[in-house]
């Protein structure tokens, strides 16, 4: 199985864009940890701690400064589709249909227009929009619109996924709605998930470990596995377990800490 | 909306209308300004005749190349100015700014001495007119193209090549597709003052001939006919426009949740 990530000693510095460069702000302080094959790692901390920038880095946005980010062994370089991001604007390509937004990928990775199709209307029906392959973004409402990057993003059977908080720009009842999905399609494929959320529920509930970081220049502050079962229903939320980590989290993130 | 639709036709009659009245009371000399009652019988004589048709197929045709000559130009090099280096763009973003101050008709005589008499200076004006708004409006159209539309493409696996076609381009078409109605409205003016000077035939050419013969009435036809053409090919490229961007939120207008 693949998808092991291997972060040592990641730091990285905001710098001005000048021929001698200064130091702006610190964000990441030394980060060294690893996340398993088909491991959710929930990302939580301060906002403005610099998680966005972290998953830009593990997707190679941006360039590294210091450290090292393996995946299966491999340092990480470009982006590629072994690691896929999926944030709360989306990035839905406004002038493809819902199908084409999702054969877009398939169409990079060289697989054939037949085949492309119909993988993408597979992938469409699973997110239950099998009935909009030929709507344009603007057309679905914004859940919709989460599910189809979803989609999109799992077509391409990632290493990978970075989620930079999902479901942020969602109301609660589709946010709940979408976490279950999520558990629903992750049952079947689950791709190792980096998944940052300032939502504390979310993150106990999605994840199998959660990491909380501190203020910037964001360091680890503590590592927590997640005290549920695998399978997970939506009745774990209410378990004493649940609610302690929940109450634990809360306090290390309350600004009296 | 009905108002909407016969508004424009009601503003144009009472113009013509004031104009038949001030030649009416003598304000306006009869002779050099034809009112209306003359100028229509002129402009239908002139359509019977056959004139009409062959003054305007002929600044049609050179349009049509000019515009089509500017376009495959334009647009292409619009693009290519977001890959270019920042010194190789910077160079000719200053020199397509140093041209377009000059006005096209400026061109004339290095035209004629170029391309001899014919149709080919006054298509080497018409690009001239057009080709400066279609690039810039294409490379602005591009550069704002958010990064992460191109961050999205790259992870899920786009080449270099497949992130321009398919997500630069279309991203930027609603900007360019503004820049090429802007360069149509140029390159009609600019034909008309080519033909002034520069050939033997067309709608331009048409003025100062008629004019020669104190046939003031038909040199206002010719201009009635160019600005109905003016006004024909504006409405021509919003159609099309719709047409070519069916993303657009604007142009289908059925948004939900």
């Amino acid at each position: 199985m693949t998808g092991k990530l291997e972060v040592t000693n990641l730091s990285y510095t905001f710098l001005t864009n000048s021929a001698r460069p200064r130091v702006i702000s610190c964000v990441l302080n030394d980060l060294t940890f690893e996340v398993n094959p088909g491991e959710v790692l929930g990302i939580i901390g301060p906002s403005g701690c610099g998680k966005t920038t972290f998953l830009n880095l593990i997707a190679a946005f941006i360039p590294k400064q210091e450290g090292e980010i393996l995946l299966d062994g491999i340092p990480v370089q470009k982006p590629n589709s072994q690691r896929v991001m999926i944030s709360q604007e989306q990035n839905l390509f406004l002038w493809m249909r819902a199908l084409d937004n999702i054969a877009f990928g398939l169409k990079a990775k060289g697989v054939r227009k037949k085949e492309r199709y119909a993988i993408a209307q597979d992938y469409l029906n699973m997110v239950g929009l099998g009935a909009w392959a030929e709507q344009y973004p603007h057309q679905l409402s914004g859940g919709m619109k989460q599910r189809l990057a979803l989609a999109r993003a799992l077509a391409v059977e990632p290493a990978v996924m970075l989620m930079d908080e999902p479901f942020g720009a969602l109301d609660a009842q589709s946010r709940k709605t979408l976490q279950d999905e999520l558990l629903r399609l992750w049952s079947s494929t689950k791709p190792t998930t980096l998944l940052v959320t300032h939502d504390i529920e979310e993150a106990i509930y999605l994840s199998d470990r959660v990491m909380v970081l501190s203020h910037r220049p964001a360091a680890i502050r503590e590592m927590i596995s997640v005290p549920l079962p695998d399978h997970r229903t939506y009745g774990d939320r209410r378990t004493p377990e649940f609610l302690d980590l929940k109450a634990h989290i809360e306090d290390m993130l309350s600004p009296r800490q | 909306m009905a108002l909407r639709i016969i508004g424009p036709w009601i503003l144009a009659l009472v113009l013509l209308g004031l104009w038949e009245a001030a030649v009416f009371i003598g304000m306006i000399n009869k002779i050099l300004l034809p009112p209306p009652s003359d100028v229509f019988p002129a402009w239908i004589d002139m359509l019977l005749s056959g004139e009409l048709l062959r003054d305007v197929s002929a600044s049609v045709k050179r349009v049509s190349i000019g515009f089509s000559v500017a376009v495959a130009i334009g647009v292409p090099l619009g693009v290519l100015l977001n890959i270019f280096t920042k010194t190789i763009t910077d160079s000719v973003l200053g020199l397509v700014n140093f041209f377009r101050a000059i006005a096209p008709i400026a061109w004339i005589t290095i035209a004629i001495y170029l391309f001899g008499l014919g149709d080919k200076p006054a298509v080497f004006i018409v690009i001239i007119g057009a080709i400066f708004p279609i690039i810039l409006n294409t490379y602005e159209g591009v550069s704002r193209v958010p990064v992460s539309y191109v961050n999205t493409a790259r992870s899920l696996g786009a080449s270099h090549w497949i992130i321009i076609i398919s997500v630069l381009y279309p991203a930027a078409l609603p900007q360019i597709m503004t820049g090429l109605r802007i360069g149509l409205g140029l390159a009609w003016t600019s034909i008309i003052a080519a033909e002034l000077v520069g050939s033997q035939s067309g709608l331009g050419y048409m003025i100062p001939t008629y004019a020669l013969y104190l046939e003031y009435d038909n040199v206002l036809a010719e201009m009635m006919t160019i600005g109905l053409i003016g006004l024909a090919m504006n409405t021509a490229s919003y159609w099309a426009e719709k047409r070519l961007i069916p993303w657009s939120a604007k142009t289908m207008g059925t948004q939900q949740g």
